[in-house]
Parts: structure tokens; C-alpha cells; sequence
């Protein structure tokens, strides 16, 4: 009896072990390794992205289905009314009317005179360079929240409440972008500017004919980060713009909200859908340059 | 442990970066693969190490088929040019890596790790990072690591290059003092023939992915089977006179050397041969084989370089002393049983 | 001759304001928006009652900092962006690096992964805030209905205010993830290949090449990373606008910018708290910095001590 029940255990320690073996090999063959990793990356993207695409689906349904528990994961019918709803009923094409305007404006604005400041910090002979970089480098770390105060009032002061030129205005003179701007300006070589000056080439000209188009890349970054965050700035347009015939998109979007429960969700999905999609464009046709731009941002520090 | 390669090719596409090597090293010796860019040699030394896959052939780490066997259980010790120690730990820690990864008791890394320093005389630098070593110490510190854990070879990609002459010469005398003190099998890529030819047992010669020769630096000196290996190999260029071979009679194509070689030679004739012999090999002798117009004297340590001039070829020959080198003609001698007769079209030794 | 004398001084003075002329926008905007702003909000803060309509105020002192620590809503504001601060640095980190270490591994289809991961960061939060708002809600939304199939009761996640800093911390572990991803996925990229090579052929773990080589190289950026989503998680407003429209369901979800947004839109003594709490805020991102600058440099030289005493021995 004994040596039986003995010889048992040891053919199940065996087994396990083989099984243990064989399963250890299952594991850590690559393509196995693969097959894992693709499934992780999947899921966790699904999850990341379930928002956008609870807000796609959200927009194309009726209220109704919208309020059936439980939830419908996939649209059981599509409408479009939604959207025509919104782009008829509301404002919603003023505000993103508004946004275009204010963007654009702020780019190029900003733009310009972020170009010509780095080039007569780079360049041009500034008396007390040091010391004006010295300030910038000072004044970046400074919170935007900081100055809120004060420029709320300067905007008052100067009659631009309720104006849109108060979404400009205050964030022309970027220290962040002049100063990296300035690093890319650095990097192009005096020997051409001065060449540049014996030829003749006034200033102007070869600021913009030779510098600027060499800074490119940094140009087109400053512009995507400009641009991104004037059109989702909040918090300043709801201090300055008082009008609904002014708000901007984000802002703008808030006014379908109305009592929590009585919000009409699908109509505010498809405003968010809507309002989503210059950016989503962006995203798209920018992605690669956008995430290289942000990886030398983030290692930089 | 013995390494063998047994047909070895590698293919990057349609391109052969390795064709059919095959070479047999022996446990304890040091190997060199040497030669110029593009001739295979680190794509050889990745094979053996794992880090490149092979397009077909074998490789055996004694009895064992390696061919198909992942980096990580081939327990390879590797050097690379750059060294890439773990900036972030300090000396001890990146020697000790190799054995930390075994999960070894701690008392045992300690005295490894201690050991091996002490064997390539870095224990002072135990304590410090990598970034406070200078580069000879640094490479010291990356032999340390490869070889604390008994690897069944060691692996240097171009160990020498990066060092000056001075630290050069310390390596030298470092690999050796090592290698036989701990008995490992070595294998490193170089593409200067000196270093190979102080620094090994055997050396691989490779060109276009090709073994040339595969002999003892003594071997390769004296005896090279083709003539890319001879003149590859050695301090100065070998001397090269084209000509034919008529009744075993060497003649120049220029006519002005005329070589008996009936003595070696097992051919009667050939077309279209090199005659072959190091600056050593040739005298400074009146009336002997041919004359050249001496070009230029140069000091060579205790002897003086001649260059000499004749009508379709130069040669440089060895003297006790410098010749004048206005318009002087001078006579010159060569060894018959140092010279070596190469096809010129397949390079291949006939004598 | 008039002429010839201007021309000259002109050609002389010309270049010496040239420089200025390039720069005199930027410099107009910078002092306008960004220097004077900072020096009065600092002078507004100390001045004590200040009445926006009249400009009269009361004495300059501590009394505005005393009147804010002392409001409960400004206290509530630091504890919930501490506890947000807490939470969501940590865990967006955490998740991050291991999404970063997924993407690290150079699979097929990264255009699909990268707009998938990374879309958050050009999206207004006031417009994906309403979807999450949507799905946060208590009779209709995603999250009950999932909860549910695990039979967890529907909670009321924008009424309730005990989760009402959740569904904040959610969003903002969400919102945080692609950029802090893409920060350490490019430094994890940075790292020579040779290393893990090198850890290979001493037979390491996937895990061991993690913890030995990959997370100690990466440490400067995770540092800075921390440090800027800190500075960061102190500065939420969207969102708590966008949920509850205001800081939390029954104004228990204060954040300070929050408050400085409050204290301006309300009557005529605001102003001055509303600076007091802008620079609260600032001395708090400029400690955080310069600790941020110190931690770098001790990073960057430990171990280099022993060689200096050993020289001077």
C-alpha cells in the first residue's frame, strides 16, 4: 500500500513539472511575447480612447437611447439630427467662428513678434542682453495665474471687455516662445548673416528670407503650441468675455449645459463632437511632428 | 572553451557580409578576425556572440550547437568598443552586475568581483563611476565585467582602436597577463595588423567576408598563402616585382630581374606572377640580382630604410646604413628561400 | 547741406535703435501683460481691504494671506489639491511608465497606438470634460452600468461628495497620461541599445533590465515629469467647471485656482485675496522648482564626494 500511494505523488510532481516546464517555454517564446504585447497595447488603448469613442456614438443617437439603462455600447440606430440641431438651433458656429478669428490672429501676431524679438536677441547688438534674457528666464516660471489678476484689470481699464482682441492681447509677448525660438536662431551660423550684410541684405531680409526659413521645424512647433492653447483656453475667456455672441468654443460650449439632469446630453455630444474636430484635424495631420516637438520639450526639461 | 565554426555565411540580403568561414579555436587561445571595413569581421564576431543571426553554417562552443541559441544562454562574455558601463552604478556594482543577474550569494559576488579587479588592477577604482575613469581604466572595468562570470568566451569588438599608442601597448600586456591567468578563450575584431600580430595565438585574416588565411602570426609572416595576406601583414609593404616565370627562371617584365628559382620552384613556367619578398630579405650587395637607383634613406630604428628605384617597380630594403641618394646606383640582393612567387590574378602562392 | 547733417546722424543713431525696434513689441507686451501684472499682484496682496471701484485701501500688511488661510474655502482648496496632487502624480506616472515601456517596443500600427494614446492632448477639456461628465452619471452613465455588472450599486459620482474628488482625480490621471507618456517613452528611446545587449548575454530578466538599467537612466526625466505634473495638478479649473459648474457638487471641491477665479467675479474686496492666493500659488511653484533644481544637482554628482576626500586626504 505504501509504496503505491508513493509512487503516485511522484508521478503528479512530475507532471507538474513537466506542465511547468512546457508553459514556462509557451511564455517566454516571442512570438508568444508578441501575440501578448499586442493584446496589452490594444486593451489599454481601447481604454484610453473609450472616451472619444463614447462621445462619437453618444452624438449619433436620440436622446432617448441615450437614457436607457443599461447603456448601449454600439448605436442600435443612428441619427444625424443631432448635429443639425445644434448647428441650426445654437450658437455653436459663432463660437467656433470665434475661436478661428481669435487663433489665427494670436498665431500670427504672437508669431511676428516672437520672430523679430529672438532675432534682435540672437543678432542684433542688444545693450544689456544678459540682463533682459536673465528677466525671461526669471519670468517663466511665473504661473499664469498670476498675472490674472492684474491683466483683468488692465483689460477693463483699456475698454477690451467683451472684446475678442482681450483673448490676444495678453499672450503676445510669450517669454517661453522667444526664448526657445531664440535657442534655434542661435544655432544658425554668423558667418551667413555677416555675409548676408556685405552683400547688401538689409536686416529684414535676411531675417525672413534666410534665418527664419531655417528654423522651420521650431517655427511650426511654436505655432501648434500657440495655436493648441489658444483654442482651449478656458478660464481666461470666461473672466473677460461677458456676451454669449463673443464666447469662444469652450467657453461657448458650457451654455448647453443646463440644469444637470435636463442637459440635453446628445445635443451637447454632438457640440463637443463638433467642437472636437479642428483639433482632431490637427492631431491627425501634425501627429508625428507634434510628439517629436513634445519629446525634445520634455528632455529638456 | 573550444569555438568552431563550421561553414559560417551570413547574408544582409543579396549581400554577403560572411561566406563560408570555417575555423577551429582551440580552448586558452586568443584569436584575432582582422581586417580592413567590409571584410566581416565584427558581423563574424556578432555571430559567435549571438548578437547577429546566422544565415547558415554552425557554431559550437565546445560540443555544443550555439547556432540556434539565444544571447542569453550563451553565456558569452562581451567588450564593446564603447565600453558602456552603467553610468549610474559604481564600479563594483557594474562588475558584479553579471552575477547579480545569476542570483550567486552576496559573499560570493563580493570575492569575484574583488578577484577580478585585483586581476586587472583596478581595485582602487571600486568605489568610483564610470564617468571618473579615464578610458583605459574604463575598458578595464568592461574586461572585468565580461570575465566575472566564467564566461565560456570572451568577445572584444575593436579593443584597441580607441587607445593611444601608450595604453595600447598596456592592453597588450593586459590581455595577455589575463587571458593567461584565467585560461578563457578570446576572440576580438581589429583592423590593425600590428595589435593582431601582438596579440594572439591565431589570427583570421578576412576580406570580403572571405578567410584569406587562418594561421599563427609567425605563419602569416612568413608563409602567407595569398598575396593579400602578405602584403596586409607587416610593418612595411612587402616588395613586389611583376614579371613571368620562363624555364623556372623568374624574369621581370622590365627585364632587369632575373631570378633562378629552379631550386623551389615545381613549375616550369607561369604568366603573369608577382615576385614577393619583405625589406629584410633583399641585401645592398654589388653585382648580385638586379640594380635600383636609391630614391631615399630613411632611419628605421637600428637600420636604415632604402628606397630604390627601378624602372617599372620601387622596393625597400634594410642597411646598416644611409647611401647617398644623388644618381647613386646600387646593386641588390634577395633571399631566394624568403621570397614568394603570388598569381597576380588569384593572388594564390605558387612559391 | 541741412540734409547731408541728418542723413549722417540718421545713418549713425539708426543702427544702435535698430535693435530696439525689433524688439520694442515684444518688450511693450512682456512689460504690459507679464511684468507689471506680476509686481502689482504682488502689491495688491499687501494691501490690505483694497476696494477695486475706489482704489482705496487699507494699510499695507498681512491681511489679505491672514483673510485667505483663514477662509475655509481657500483652506479646502490646498487639502483637495494636495489629496489630487497626491493621487494623481503618482498613479499617472505609474501608468504611464508602463504604457511608455509598451510603446517602447516598436510594434506595428503606432500611427492606430499614437492617435489612440495620445489624442487627449490636443482636446479641450471642456469638450471631452462633457463626455466624462455624461459617463459619470449617476442614473445613466458607463461607469454605473459597468460597476453594476459587478454588482456594485450605482453611486451618484457628481452629487455625491465623497466622490466627487474621484471623478476629478479619474479625469485628471486620464488627461495627464499621454503627455507624461510621451516624455518618458522618448527618454526611455534615448537609452543605447548596447546596454540591454550587454544585459542579455548575463542572461537578465526583461524585469532586471527594467530595474537595473532602464528606470536609474530614466530618473532625470521622471524627476522633472513629477515635478511638472505637480505644479500642474495645482492648477485645475476646467474641469471642475465642466462637471459640477463650480468646484464641486456643493462647493466642497475647491481648487486655488478656483478660488482666485471666485474671489475676482466677487464684490469689490476680491481683488486682493485673488492676489494673495496668485502668489501662494506662485511661491508654491517656485519652491517646488528650485527643490526640483537642488534634487537635480545631487542626483548628478552623488558619489563624486569620495573622490574630492580622497584628494584632500
Amino acid at each position: 500500500m505504501h509504496s503505491s500511494d508513493t509512487r503516485k505523488k511522484f508521478d503528479f510532481n512530475e507532471f507538474f513539472a513537466k506542465v511547468k516546464k512546457i508553459l514556462l517555454q509557451i511564455i517566454t517564446h516571442s512570438k508568444t511575447k508578441k501575440i501578448v504585447l499586442y493584446t496589452l497595447l490594444t486593451v489599454f488603448a481601447a481604454l484610453m480612447f473609450f472616451p472619444f469613442y463614447w462621445l462619437l456614438i453618444s452624438a449619433l443617437q436620440r436622446s432617448e437611447d441615450l437614457t436607457t439603462l443599461p447603456p448601449n455600447f454600439f448605436p442600435l440606430r443612428i441619427t444625424f439630427n443631432n448635429f443639425i440641431t445644434v448647428l441650426q438651433e445654437s450658437k455653436l458656429l459663432r463660437y467656433l467662428a470665434n475661436s478661428l478669428i481669435v487663433t489665427s490672429i494670436s498665431v500670427v501676431c504672437t508669431l511676428f513678434v516672437t520672430i523679430l524679438a529672438a532675432f534682435a536677441l540672437t543678432k542684433l547688438k542688444v545693450p544689456g542682453r544678459t540682463i533682459i534674457i536673465a528677466i525671461m528666464l526669471t519670468l517663466i516660471i511665473l504661473p499664469s495665474e498670476l498675472l490674472i489678476v492684474t491683466n483683468y484689470s488692465t483689460i477693463i481699464q483699456l475698454g477690451l471687455q467683451d472684446n475678442l482682441a482681450a483673448l490676444i492681447l495678453p499672450f503676445v509677448g510669450s517669454v517661453y516662445y522667444v526664448l526657445i525660438l531664440r535657442n534655434s536662431f542661435l544655432v544658425s551660423s554668423d558667418k551667413i548673416y555677416a555675409a548676408a550684410r556685405i552683400d547688401g541684405a538689409s536686416n529684414w531680409r535676411y531675417l525672413w528670407r534666410v534665418l527664419v526659413p531655417q528654423s522651420k521645424p521650431t517655427i511650426i512647433a511654436i505655432v501648434l503650441f500657440n495655436a493648441l492653447a489658444s483654442w482651449n483656453s478656458f478660464l481666461w475667456p470666461m473672466l473677460v468675455i461677458k456676451t454669449d455672441e463673443n464666447k469662444t468654443l469652450p467657453f461657448g460650449l458650457l451654455t448647453f449645459v443646463g440644469d444637470d439632469d435636463r442637459m440635453k446630453i446628445e445635443l451637447t455630444m454632438a457640440a463637443s463632437l463638433i467642437a472636437l474636430i479642428p483639433m482632431l484635424i490637427l492631431f491627425l495631420t501634425t501627429r508625428k511632428f507634434l510628439i517629436k516637438a513634445i519629446s525634445r520639450g520634455g528632455s529638456k526639461g | 572553451m573550444k569555438v568552431v565554426l563550421k561553414n559560417l555565411t551570413k547574408k544582409f540580403g543579396d549581400i554577403v557580409a560572411v561566406n563560408d568561414l570555417s575555423i577551429e579555436i582551440k580552448q586558452g587561445e586568443i584569436t584575432a578576425l582582422l581586417g580592413g571595413s567590409g571584410s566581416g569581421k565584427s558581423t563574424t564576431l556578432n555571430m559567435i556572440s549571438g548578437i547577429e543571426s546566422v544565415t547558415s553554417g554552425k557554431i559550437f562552443f565546445d560540443d555544443t550547437d550555439v547556432t540556434k541559441m539565444s544571447i542569453e544562454k550563451r553565456n558569452v562574455g562581451y567588450v564593446f568598443q564603447d565600453y558602456l558601463l552603467y553610468p549610474n552604478m559604481n564600479i563594483f556594482d557594474n562588475i558584479a552586475f553579471p552575477l547579480k543577474m545569476k542570483k550567486v550569494s552576496k559573499d560570493e559576488i563580493t570575492e569575484k568581483t574583488e578577484l577580478i579587479a585585483k586581476a586587472l588592477k583596478i581595485t582602487e577604482q571600486l568605489k568610483k563611476r564610470p564617468g571618473e575613469l579615464s578610458g583605459g581604466q574604463q575598458q578595464r572595468v568592461a574586461i572585468a565585467r565580461a570575465l566575472v562570470k566564467d564566461p565560456a568566451v570572451l568577445l572584444l569588438d575593436e579593443p584597441f582602436s580607441n587607445l593611444d599608442t601608450r595604453l595600447s601597448l598596456e592592453l597588450h600586456d593586459e590581455l595577455l597577463r589575463v587571458q593567461k591567468r584565467t585560461g578563457v578563450t578570446a576572440v576580438y575584431v581589429t583592423h590593425n595588423q600590428e595589435d593582431a600580430m601582438m596579440v594572439s595565438h591565431n589570427i583570421v585574416v578576412l576580406k570580403d567576408g572571405e578567410c584569406m588565411q587562418y594561421s599563427s602570426p609567425d605563419e602569416l609572416y612568413h608563409n602567407p598563402q595569398n598575396y593579400f595576406v602578405a602584403n596586409f601583414i607587416g610593418k612595411v609593404e612587402i616588395n613586389k616585382i611583376d614579371g613571368n616565370i620562363v624555364d623556372k627562371i623568374f624574369v621581370s617584365n622590365d627585364q632587369s630581374v632575373k631570378l633562378d628559382l629552379s631550386l623551389n620552384l615545381q613549375v616550369q613556367s607561369a604568366s603573369a606572377v608577382s615576385l614577393c619578398f619583405r625589406p629584410e630579405s633583399v641585401k645592398v650587395s654589388q653585382q648580385c640580382d638586379f640594380d635600383a637607383k636609391v630614391v631615399a634613406c630613411s632611419f628605421y630604428g637600428k637600420d636604415v630604410m632604402i628606397k630604390a628605384k627601378s624602372n617599372e617597380f620601387y622596393i625597400h630594403a634594410f642597411h646598416n646604413k644611409m647611401l647617398d641618394t644623388s644618381d647613386s646606383v646600387v646593386g641588390f640582393c634577395i633571399d631566394k628561400n624568403a621570397a614568394k612567387i603570388f598569381d597576380q590574378n588569384t593572388g594564390e602562392r605558387i612559391l | 547741406m541741412k540734409n547731408t547733417k541728418f542723413e549722417k546722424f540718421w545713418d549713425n543713431i539708426f543702427p544702435k535703435i535698430r535693435p530696439w525696434l525689433f524688439l520694442s513689441p515684444f518688450i511693450l507686451f512682456v512689460l504690459v501683460f507679464s511684468v507689471y501684472p506680476v509686481l502689482r499682484s504682488i502689491s495688491l496682496a499687501f494691501m490690505q481691504d483694497y476696494n477695486r471701484l475706489t482704489g482705496n485701501y487699507n494699510g499695507i500688511g498681512w491681511g489679505n494671506f491672514e483673510g485667505i488661510f483663514k477662509s475655509r474655502d481657500f483652506k479646502n482648496a490646498i487639502l483637495n489639491s494636495s489629496l489630487y496632487a497626491v493621487m494623481v502624480v503618482p498613479i499617472g506616472l505609474v501608468i504611464s511608465l508602463f504604457f511608455a515601456s509598451l510603446l517602447n517596443k516598436r510594434l506595428k500600427g503606432t500611427a492606430i497606438y499614437q492617435t489612440a494614446f495620445f489624442l487627449p492632448l490636443v482636446t479641450s477639456t471642456v469638450a471631452i470634460g462633457f463626455v466624462w461628465r455624461f459617463m459619470f452619471n449617476g442614473n445613466y452613465g458607463v461607469l454605473n452600468s459597468i460597476l453594476s455588472i459587478f454588482g456594485v450599486d450605482k453611486i451618484k459620482w457628481l452629487e455625491d461628495s465623497r466622490y466627487s474628488l474621484t471623478t476629478i482625480v479619474i479625469y485628471g490621471i486620464w488627461s495627464s497620461i499621454p503627455f507624461s507618456t510621451i516624455v518618458l517613452l522618448s527618454a526611455m528611446q534615448s537609452i543605447n541599445k548596447k546596454y540591454y545587449i550587454i544585459a542579455r548575454m548575463d542572461n537578465a530578466s526583461s524585469f532586471q533590465m527594467f530595474k537595473k538599467i532602464t528606470l536609474p537612466m530614466m530618473m532625470p526625466t521622471i524627476i522633472i515629469l513629477m515635478f511638472l505634473n505637480l505644479i500642474s495638478s495645482f492648477k485645475v479649473f476646467d474641469e471642475l467647471q465642466v462637471f459640477f459648474g463650480g468646484p464641486g457638487p456643493y462647493s466642497n471641491l475647491y481648487t486655488i485656482v478656483w478660488y482666485i477665479y471666485e474671489q475676482m467675479r466677487t464684490g469689490i474686496y476680491g481683488v486682493g485675496y485673488a492676489a494673495a492666493a496668485s502668489i501662494v500659488l506662485f511661491v508654491f511653484v517656485l519652491s517646488a522648482t528650485l527643490l526640483l533644481v537642488l534634487i537635480r544637482k545631487v542626483w548628478l554628482n552623488r558619489g563624486k564626494r569620495l573622490v574630492r576626500s580622497k584628494r584632500n586626504a
